[in-house]
């Protein structure tokens, strides 16, 4: 029976991830529980240092967590042997980072394509390939390296190449980190348009709210736990959720006095 | 500077290897350029001021002729220049100074500190050789003393090298002050303290020394010295000290001129000399200053032009020669280093290629592979990236091996270049070891067209390569792997400029060290000695061993009484240039030999001779009749070139015979025993 056929695509549970510097030793998750449905759009916001580019290395599987469980269609991808953890991943999780997400030595296209160039499995669909170009306005851009494209349209292949293999969920680490406000929208506004649309399921982490304001959801996290979480449509506007997403962050006040 | 010292600290401690390698190869490199600009062109543009400055107030010497005074193995005297000579110049009106030296080698100098009361130096003129002092030198005195300076290195004789102690620091060891009588009324050259030597025989026996030589043994003017002679020792007291031209600051190092005036002297009357050598006055140099506006090249070719009519042995130096003198010897002894440093060298440095651009590689996209693994490729995959990154730079991989596809016309040509590349390639060691070819032509052929064909080789097999990794190697891959080979291959090809950079350096690399070692080889070959050479050669300089003391040398604990052959070597100087050493000198072509007497039954023959020699020509007992009866001699065969140039029964040494107590009227070498010293 395939566990993937009615279980939510991201299931997290109690998950705790440490990291030792020699005698230092940092909790960077300390039990982030999280249960992300077929379509939702979660973006998961919190102060720097608080464990959210951990959760997402941990949800891909490529960092095993030290406690806790992570399921991915139904998968448990620590219990995998590291093949079928890559294997699985390369079909099933698209990853998007802020930065360095593409080889400088291959074409725009041939990017897109290195997830389906690994794997004997899988086989370039053409109509589909022109699809996901077209619609991400790369048409132009497809045997153009790395290094003759704006930081927007980069980000954009490196959409393109998350999708390529029609996966259920994606991951994106402040994808618009390095962007200017129009195209980290522009960004936002393809992303959102997979979930409505395509049911695509999508975790990205952002620390801004008019970022955030795309997502249906919004998790807060401080210190390696689960501060907090909102849907976006109880805030009318970017605004709205930046002043509450403010007032959870902000340190409790002194209260006797 | 803070800032740039602690990112550099930082980066020391993160690659500790690289680290090390680049400093290494940046000292290496650091130390061979001080070393080729300091010590050898530095000492080289010495030379130009040392042999402008060698003969002091005089233009020109006149010498003995030939390379070398022939005062060979053990021999004090030189071969003495007619004073005829000294009274032709001195009725030559262009000359306005003919001073004739008398110079002998000395044993050792020493300061024995202020004078002594004046007879008593008189007690010390010793009669013959003191026996306590024979045996084997502790330094290289005995080569030292040839007046003016040390033998030439490349010349030295195989006995020297091998004479325990005493041969190992020759070429270079500073000579003893040389002795040198002298009538000259002024100074040769500028005194720096006291007085030129009073031309009455004083009744106090005084001596004037080269600045050179009163600093090497601590002497100044007032102090009584200690000269050891092969006649044994004299004391004389220093009354001035001259400065002469030295190489290297004064120091005791680096080469000297092989003839004419010595540099390190301790000049005395002529009469002294006489008395402290015991030998009547031969005149070895004669110094020859010219009368204002009289060109001195004019003069010297007039000169060597009548000394040759009228066949006398002497010639005319000029400052040229003496510079031309000493580069010769120079050059010689640097070159086995030479190969050694370069060599050393250009391992650190493929060594240090190789890890940096691994390194690099690695850590330039060590994010690239973190994403490569996120967006799905195995470890294996990225491994295997990393892996043949590391074969096509390291270029241990089959490429070579595999059949090319000539599909396209690009590849053909490709691997018609390669081809080429690998045929030029094997010019190098083919020219080197293969094709005879004449030795004017030799040296130049080889750096012209082996170097340069090595280089294009290596240049021209590059490319193939490359291709072949893209086109054949990345599918092999691929399929191998489950990797697509587009990926594979993009890869590769991506990271292809650094990998042909490598390459070319690689092979530059290689391609000295293949030659440097091919170079080596061929150059050392002759002169490593064979199975038929004897376990020690003992040399016995000053006139060698006297007669009944063999016996008390077979004694010596581990020595084997009947395996114990006496020598005896002479170095003369070939009358005739059968060698073709006045076109060139190289170390194959000299104008003298090494000579080895030796009882022939005990060397050559019996069934376990003590000189196993594979006779090329003739045979072992023809030689043995001949040799006994002292009419020809065997030639060694240690340069077949050498070799070729003599043909069985030349007349080699007629005419150095007649110049020494030597054979007879002619030596022939013997007919077809010419025992070589290596076999193939
Ligand atoms: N590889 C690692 N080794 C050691 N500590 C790590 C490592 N990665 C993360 N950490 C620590 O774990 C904690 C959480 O880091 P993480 O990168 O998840 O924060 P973040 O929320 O993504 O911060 P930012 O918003 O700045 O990206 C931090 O204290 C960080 O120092
Ligand atoms: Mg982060």
């Amino acid at each position: 029976m395939d566990p993937s056929r009615d279980a939510p695509p991201l299931v997290v549970e109690n998950l705790t991830k440490r990291f030792r510097r020699g005698e230092v030793v940092i909790d960077a998750l300390r039990g982030v529980s999280l249960v992300v449905q077929r379509g939702e759009f979660v973006a998961v916001m919190g102060a720097s240092g608080s464990g959210k580019s951990t959760l997402l290395h941990v949800v891909a599987g490529l960092t095993p967590p030290d406690d806790g469980r992570v399921l991915v269609d139904g998968h448990d991808l620590a219990a995998m042997a590291d093949r079928h953890r890559t294997a699985f991943r390369r079909r099933h999780i698209g990853l998007v980072f802020q930065a360095f997400n593409l080889i400088p030595t291959l074409t725009a296209e041939q990017n897109i394509l290195l997830p389906i160039l690994a794997d004997k499995r899988l086989g370039v669909d053409n109509g589909r390939l022109e699809d996901l170009i077209a619609w991400l306005g790369l048409a132009g851009r497809r045997s153009h390296r790395p290094d003759a494209l704006s930081g927007g349209e980069q980000q954009r292949v490196a959409i393109a190449r998350a999708l390529v293999t029609d996966p259920t969920l994606i991951l994106a680490d402040e994808p618009t980190g390095s962007l200017d406000s129009v195209a980290g929208q522009e960004l936002c506004r393809l992303l959102n348009e997979q979930c409505r649309e395509h049911g695509r399921t999508i975790v990205l982490v952002t620390h801004e709210p008019s970022v955030a304001a795309w997502a249906t959801r919004v998790v807060v996290l401080r210190d390696g736990q689960v501060l907090s979480q909102f849907a976006t449509a109880e805030f009318g506007d970017a605004h709205a959720l930046a002043a509450h997403y403010h007032d959870i962050v902000r340190p409790a006040p002194v209260t006797n006095a | 500077m803070r800032v740039v010292s602690r990112l550099v600290l930082a980066n020391l401690r993160q690659h500790p290897a690289r680290m090390a390698l680049t400093s290494l190869a940046v000292i290496a490199a650091a130390c061979v350029v001080i070393w080729v600009v300091s010590g050898y062109d530095a000492l080289l543009a010495q030379f130009d001021a040392f042999a402008d400055e060698y003969l002091g107030r005089y233009q020109l010497a006149v010498v003995p002729e030939g390379p070398e005074q022939p005062s060979g193995m053990g021999q004090p005297a030189g071969r003495p220049i007619p004073p005829e000579v000294v009274h032709l110049l001195q009725q030559d009106p262009d000359v306005a100074a003919v001073d004739p030296l008398v110079q002998s080698p000395t044993k050792k100098v020493t300061r024995v500190g202020p004078p002594h009361e004046p007879g008593e130096s008189k007690r010390a003129v010793a009669a013959g050789p003191n026996p306590k002092r024979r045996g084997p030198p502790k330094d290289g005195s005995s080569r030292g003393g040839r007046p003016g300076g040390t033998k030439r290195p490349g010349m030295a004789p195989p006995t020297s090298g091998a004479s325990s102690a005493s041969g190992a620091a020759r070429p270079f060891s500073w000579p003893r002050p040389t002795l040198v009588g002298t009538g000259a009324q002024e100074p040769p050259h500028e005194m720096v303290q006291g007085t030129w030597l009073k031309s009455a025989a004083p009744d106090r026996p005084e001596g004037v020394l080269s600045d050179g030589a009163a600093e090497q043994i601590n002497a100044d003017v007032g102090d009584e010295v200690l000269i050891e002679t092969e006649r044994g020792e004299f004391r004389l007291t220093i009354v001035g000290i001259v400065r002469q031209a030295s190489l290297g600051g004064g120091g005791p190092r680096g080469p000297a001129p092989s003839r004419g005036p010595a540099a390190n002297a301790m000049y005395v009357s002529v009469a002294l000399a006489e008395k402290i050598t015991g030998e009547p006055a031969k005149i070895n140099c004669i110094n020859v200053a010219l009368t204002d506006g009289v060109d001195a090249e004019s003069f010297r070719r007039r000169w060597n032009e009548r000394f040759r009519r009228e066949g006398f042995a002497a010639a005319v130096l000029d400052p040229g020669d003496v510079k031309e003198d000493m580069e010769q010897g120079f050059s010689a002894t640097r070159v086995r280093n030479q190969s050694y440093a370069a060599t050393g060298i250009s391992l650190l440095a493929a060594l240090f290629i190789i890890l940096t651009t691994l390194g690099m590689g690695v850590d330039e996209r060590i994010r690239q592979l973190a994403m490569l693994r996120a967006v799905g490729l195995t470890r294996g995959q990225v491994a295997a990236m990393i892996a043949v990154e590391a074969l096509v730079i390291t270029r241990v991989s089959p490429l070579e091996a595999m059949a090319p596809r000539a599909t396209t016309q690009a590849t053909r040509h490709l691997t018609a270049a390669a081809l080429l590349g690998l045929t030029l390639i094997a010019v190098n060691p083919l020219l080197v070891f293969v094709v005879p070819m004449a030795d004017e032509s030799r040296y130049g052929i080889y750096a012209a067209l082996g170097c340069t064909s090595m280089a294009v080789g290596f240049v021209l097999l590059a490319p193939l390569a490359i291709l072949l990794t893209e086109r054949l190697f990345a599918p092999l891959l691929a399929v191998v792997l489950r990797l697509d080979r587009r990926l594979l291959g993009t890869q590769l090809g991506g990271n292809l400029w650094r990998t042909v950079g490598t390459t070319v350096a690689l092979s530059l690399g290689l391609g000295l060290f293949v030659a440097m070692q091919t170079w080596g080889y061929s150059m050392l070959e002759p002169f490593v000695p064979g199975d038929w050479a004897p376990d020690v050669l003992v040399c016995f300089p000053y006139g060698g061993l006297p007669e009944g003391e063999l016996d008390d040398v077979a004694r010596i604990e581990g020595v084997a009484a009947e395996r114990c052959l006496p020598l005896a070597v002479e170095q003369p100087k070939l009358a005739e240039d059968i060698t073709g050493s006045r076109e060139r000198q190289t170390i194959a072509r000299q104008d003298n030999v090494v000579m080895v007497g030796f009882d022939p039954e005990r060397a050559l023959g019996g069934a376990d001779p003590m000189l196993d020699a594979v006779f090329v020509e003739g045979n072992r007992e023809d030689a043995i009749e001949r040799l006994r009866a002292a009419t020809a001699g065997p030639v060694h065969d240690c340069r077949r070139r050498l070799a070729a140039r003599l043909a069985l029964d030349d007349e080699v040494l007629r005419a150095a015979a007649a110049e020494r107590p030597f054979g007879g009227p002619g030596f022939r070498l013997a007919r077809g025993c010419s025992p070589r010293l290596r076999p193939g």
